[in-house]
């Protein structure tokens, strides 16, 4: 069964041209090219080349398809795509030592902080050769644009035959699907090992909170007696200190009233006793006045006498007062004592149970942090884990990159036309390859540039009406290509044997082909009439 | 036991003593059909990795497994056929020493013993000192027992704190406990494998829990949607809010038509404002409750090929094949495709009291099987369901989940005829919010042009679709009070004003003017379907409001009165122009 083969189109017309370009023209102008770049000789000993041939070729690339897309491999092998690959730590082992430290919540402590380490930093990054896939970004927009008009045709005589054939091509981008297939188990792995942990933490979770439970109802038991025992016995106290001071005030009280009376008996004593020395006094005065010298000794003495029991009822009272308030005073001091210590039997049985509760508090809040340790622990490794995870993830993405989003039903060829130009000088052969190109309008060109045009060389001008298809094409058959072929003799052998045997100067119809393509572009005002006649005077005589 | 059992035991055995990935090597290495399925280990199912080998080797092959790959050594096994400890696999079974355990414990401590047993088996995982001191009789320390327990082999310390220890009977030790303590049999449970077909048809699939394996699936989903909360709530939560107070449903409608066009966006605008009514918010007017929520059950019918199945799967669930992210609240959306009606009745059961929304393609095929309207209907309208079937009775219970539902009709010039033969199919669809399809020209080619978009990368949904999402699982997380945001955001219902009554009522008077006869096709559950689109879509409104409640915006209310006059038109098998009567409305 013979392989479905593509042939992409050489020229393709711009969208801004709209006269047809034949091929008449395509074959004109490709000689313009080639004539304008042989080597005419001249100083510096340059010696004078002859054109060898120019034939029309194809490349061949293989379009292996890769679920909905395709990955372009390179059917001479010239190209090679490098993907990055970072070994990933042990996640089995890493699952595994989470599910065995399930049942021990220290062991499961100790295995968080074991591994806390374990998916940090840069993971060492080899780099996998995967030989012939074609991963540059121009070549392959280049052949996503293409494919869609390129032609189904069977094999083209003038085909590169490739070097890697069906197999070898699947092969290479069996390679390349092993690679993304690997990185994606690794993600899986990733996420498994995320979804573990979170599990096993959350089972934790679920432990302690058992755990806190089990912790406030065994408190909650022990308070729920020491509560009321300890309410009673504050009852107790209370209740005890009461009568206790209700007898310190009476007694205190009953003392007082009565020092208070026998203070106001003395002050009545007191009273009378200056009332009797006032009369004594004004009796004394009458006697004086009297000149009664009896008289005033008596009073005199009798008001002494009196007097003298005044201080002295006095000192009397004194003494009561100090007396009365020192009872106060005792009293007070009394009731200060009680209270102090009832009130210190009362804080006692209180804070039997404050601590208590105070205790069921620490513990719970001690299990609490342990959530959040837990938590955090899992955190940080699920974060480092992630990040692995999204590196991969772009690892996988880059592969990614490498397809084009065509999807042939199975391996395809699919062959790039280019134009092989073989220069003979005495001394070497020379080649040049031309990839695809644009051809452009005549018409913006020359009204923009009209009078500098002509001034340009053959070259440029065909550079003007031949674009570039793709900087990154040129560059493989500029470079890539025409290296191998010099590096690769029995590739360069075959090559000039297929660019002799497909010389356009030598097929029959070719000079006709070359007359009315020279006319064409001489129209559009490409080339001269003389650079006409003389490429004419050189191929086509 | 049977030959099913060893089956059995043994997948448990392989699911414990081995890690999925050498799961992986060893059903390459056996090369079993199922493990070619998969290029990576990750991939592949313990359960069913576990089963496909455990199905395809004998013992003296089980033997060889264990010496060439090595088992984890930290495991335990004691099984009627297997025992595994101390990384020495026995051909042999651990029950006699199990029994013996168990008859010496129950010798020293009597009923505490069985009582202590009995709160192992009942609860079924494990438990710690406090719920197993719960059933016992006061004064009873249950420590010393639970040691001899573990000492003489029957339970293991499944669970250690610093201060704190659960035990468990290992589940392969539990039929033979169960006996012991004279409780019914029940046989080790097996997960039914989406990949085993085979397997079933070789009888070695005994019995499917369909309900414990529909709870197992809403425990993954609840799973989900606490992940990608916890996610949006650590990193993604400032520009959600952001976003929040610059969305709303005219908002959503522009983002939805510049990516599918100007008809086909109603669909999608439809199936994410459902999601938003998911949270199923009390509906209050200023006066009260109006006993509505927010909750409501969508229907998209018409030709093949309408973008239905796009609008109510692909839209909520993703499709990373066609670049189409998902929409919908994670983890709230069960995919009932392939389910029969009496499967999907029977694992309704694991679904009481909880809100979810059953995605339903090809929802006509469930009216093949006779007598389904009846509970469906049911369902729809969230009441009691009791199916009896010959051979056993399912429920009662009652269902509080929603429907998003498709189905092909044959559509007419005018009007629609439904493929399902039930007369009573016009009963299921007036409980729900109907849409129907037809393949215009437009709609044709507004599928094909954002199929192409689609196709080459030109619309990009992702940026969109994860803000979107987010907004929608905040919302319902704030207003299902999910405990990870209720303590930040406040919950608030959606308040109904007096123009809203206003506008539904009028939009009912010029539908019935355009009536040309006295009978009416459609019933006043269009009006309900209307309010409650009205008040769901005002939910994207959440993070503009600063009252204690959502008004009902103006721009939804205006899209609910297009619904409803839609709906009704297409009810009255068009015999008034919607369009007409939404220029006189709106």
């Amino acid at each position: 069964m013979s392989l479905p083969r593509l042939i992409l189109p050489y020229v393709v017309k711009s969208v801004s041209r709209a006269n047809p370009f034949t091929d008449d023209m395509e074959i004109a102008a490709l000689l313009c090219f080639a004539e304008a770049r042989r080597k005419k000789g001249g100083f510096l000993g340059v010696s004078i080349e002859k054109l060898s041939f120019i034939s029309k070729l194809h490349y061949p690339l293989w379009a292996v398809p890769w679920e909905d897309e395709c990955v372009i491999v390179d059917g001479l092998g010239s190209f090679s795509y490098t993907a990055i690959y970072t070994k990933p730590p042990d996640m089995e082992f890493f699952t595994e030592q989470i599910k065995r430290s399930t049942t021990v919540r220290e062991f499961y402590r100790n295995t968080l902080k074991s591994f806390a380490k374990t998916f940090e930093g840069i993971i060492v990054e080899s780099y996998v050769p995967v030989e012939a896939i074609i991963s540059d970004t121009g070549i392959l927009s280049y052949l996503e644009k293409k494919l869609p008009e390129s032609e189904t045709k069977t094999v083209s005589p003038a085909s590169i035959p490739p070097t890697l054939n069906k197999e070898l091509a699947e092969m290479a981008a069996e390679k390349l699907v092993q690679d993304w297939m690997r990185i994606q188990s690794e993600i899986k792995g990733f996420q498994y090992a995320i979804n573990v942990l979170n599990a096993e933490t959350r089972f934790h979770e679920e432990k302690i909170l058992r755990e806190i439970g089990q912790i406030r109802e065994a408190y909650e038991t022990e308070l729920s007696h020491i509560r009321p025992e300890a309410s009673q016995q504050i009852e107790r106290l209370l209740s005890e200190r009461d009568t206790k001071l209700k007898w310190i005030s009476r007694t205190g009280e009953s003392r007082s009233q009565r020092k208070l009376r026998e203070k106001k008996k003395i002050e009545k004593q007191l009273r009378k006793l200056e009332l009797r020395s006032v009369e004594y006094k004004k009796r004394r005065e009458i006697r004086k006045n009297r000149g009664d010298k009896v008289g005033v000794a008596r009073w005199t003495y009798k008001l002494k006498d009196c007097e003298n029991e005044v201080s002295s009822i006095r000192r009397k009272l004194q003494t009561v007062s100090r007396t009365l308030d020192r009872a106060h005073r005792e009293c007070e001091v009394a009731i200060k004592k009680l209270n102090d210590a009832y009130q210190d039997l009362i804080d006692r049985e209180k804070k039997r149970v404050i601590e208590l509760e105070a205790r069921t508090d620490c513990e719970t809040q001690a299990k609490k942090n342990e959530i959040d340790e837990l938590q955090a622990d899992t955190l940080a490794i699920v974060t480092l884990i992630k990040q692995l995870k999204e590196q991969k993830q772009q690892h996988a993405s880059n592969l990614k990159t490498v397809t084009i989003s065509w999807n042939p039903e199975e391996s395809t060829l699919v062959y790039v036309p280019f134009y092989l130009v073989g220069y003979e000088s005495k001394r070497k052969l020379r080649y040049y390859a031309y990839p695809p190109v644009v051809a452009m309008d005549h018409r913006g060109i020359l009204t923009k540039i009209q009078k500098a045009f002509r001034k340009y060389s053959l070259e440029s001008r065909i550079n003007l009406l031949l674009h570039s298809s793709s900087k990154a094409l040129d560059k493989m058959f500029s470079s890539t290509f025409i290296s191998k072929m010099k590096k690769d003799k029995k590739l360069s052998m075959k090559l000039q044997i297929m660019g002799h045997s497909n010389n356009l100067l030598d097929l029959p119809e070719s000079k006709e082909k070359l007359r009315r393509g020279l006319e064409k572009i001489q129209k559009e005002g490409w080339i001269k009439p003389e650079e006409k006649s003389k490429i004419l005077d050189s191929y086509a005589k | 036991m049977t030959v099913d059992d060893r089956v059995v035991e043994r997948r448990l055995l392989l699911k414990r003593a081995f890690p999925r990935t050498k799961l992986f090597s060893i059903g390459k290495q056996l090369n079993i059909p199922y493990f070619q399925r998969f290029t990576t280990a990750w991939d592949i199912e313990e359960d069913d990795a576990a089963l496909e080998i455990a199905s395809a080797i004998n013992d003296t092959q089980l033997k060889e497994v264990f010496e060439t790959y090595s088992p984890r050594e930290w495991v335990v096994f004691r099984g009627g056929y297997y025992t595994f400890e101390d990384d020495v696999l026995l051909l042999e079974s651990s029950w006699k020493k199990i029994q013996k355990g168990l008859h010496q414990t129950r010798r020293k401590y009597g009923k505490n013993c069985t009582a202590v047993l009995k709160v192992l088996v009942e609860t079924g995982k494990s438990s710690n000192l406090r719920e197993i001191k719960h059933d016992l009789k006061p004064g009873v320390d249950p420590l010393r027992i639970l040691e001899m327990l573990e000492q003489l082999k029957v339970i293991v310390t499944s669970y250690k704190g610093d201060k704190y220890q659960e035990w468990k009977i290992l589940e392969e030790a539990l039929p033979l406990i169960r006996s012991a303590l004279g409780m019914a049999p029940t046989p080790l449970k097996m997960k039914p494998s989406a990949v085993s077909p085979t397997l079933a048809a070789r009888g070695k699939v005994r019995e499917l829990d369909y309900v414990e394996e529909e709870r197992r699936i809403i425990q993954k989903m609840d799973r989900e949607l606490d992940e990608y909360l916890n996610e949006l709530l650590r990193h993604r939560l400032d520009a959600t809010i952001k976003f929040g107070k610059q969305f709303s449903s005219a908002s959503l409608a522009g983002y939805l038509q510049e990516l599918f066009g100007k008809i086909l966006y109603f669909d999608s605008l439809l199936s994410i404002i459902q999601q938003y009514g998911l949270a199923d918010v009390k509906i209050i007017h200023q006066r009260g409750k109006t006993g509505k929520r927010t909750g409501w059950n969508l229907s998209l019918f018409g030709e093949p090929g309408t973008g239905k199945s796009f609008a109510t799967r692909d839209m909520m669930l993703g499709k990373p094949d066609a670049k189409v992210p998902p929409h919908g609240i994670p983890g709230r959306n069960r995919y009932a495709g392939g389910i029969t009606p009496a499967r999907f009745i029977r694992i309704g059961q694991a679904y009481v009291n909880r809100v979810f929304n059953f995605i339903v393609p090809e929802f006509n095929d469930w009216f093949r099987y006779k007598g389904m309207v009846e509970p469906l209907k049911l369902a729809m309208e969230r009441g009691e369901i009791k199916y009896e079937m010959h051979r056993e009775v399912v429920g009662p219970y009652r269902f509080n989940s929603f429907f998003s539902v498709n189905y092909n009709v044959t559509t007419f010039g005018r009007g629609y005829e439904v493929t399902v033969q039930d007369p009573n199919f016009n009963a299921v669809e007036d409980r729900m919010l109907c849409r129907l399809h037809r393949l215009t020209k437009q709609r044709y080619l507004e599928i094909a042009q954002s199929q192409m978009r689609l196709m080459f990368g030109k619309i990009d949904i992702e940026k969109g679709a994860q803000q979107i999402r987010d907004h929608l699982t905040l919302v319902y997380g704030i207003e299902t009070r999910h405990p990870l945001v209720k303590e930040r955001f406040q919950h608030k219902p959606v308040m109904l004003n007096p123009k809203a009554q206003k506008m539904i009522e009028k939009a009912r008077e010029v539908i019935l003017e355009h009536i040309p006869h006295e009978v009416v096709r459609f019933s006043a559950r269009l009006e309900d379907h209307a309010i409650r689109f009205a008040c769901a879509a005002s939910l994207l409104n959440y993070f503009r409001s600063n009252m204690d409640f959502v008004p009902v915006s103006e721009e939804a209310l205006r899209y609910a009165i297009q619904l409803f006059v839609e709906e009704a038109s297409v009810r009255s098998r068009e015999e008034f122009d919607s369009q007409e009567v939404l220029k006189k409305l709106l």
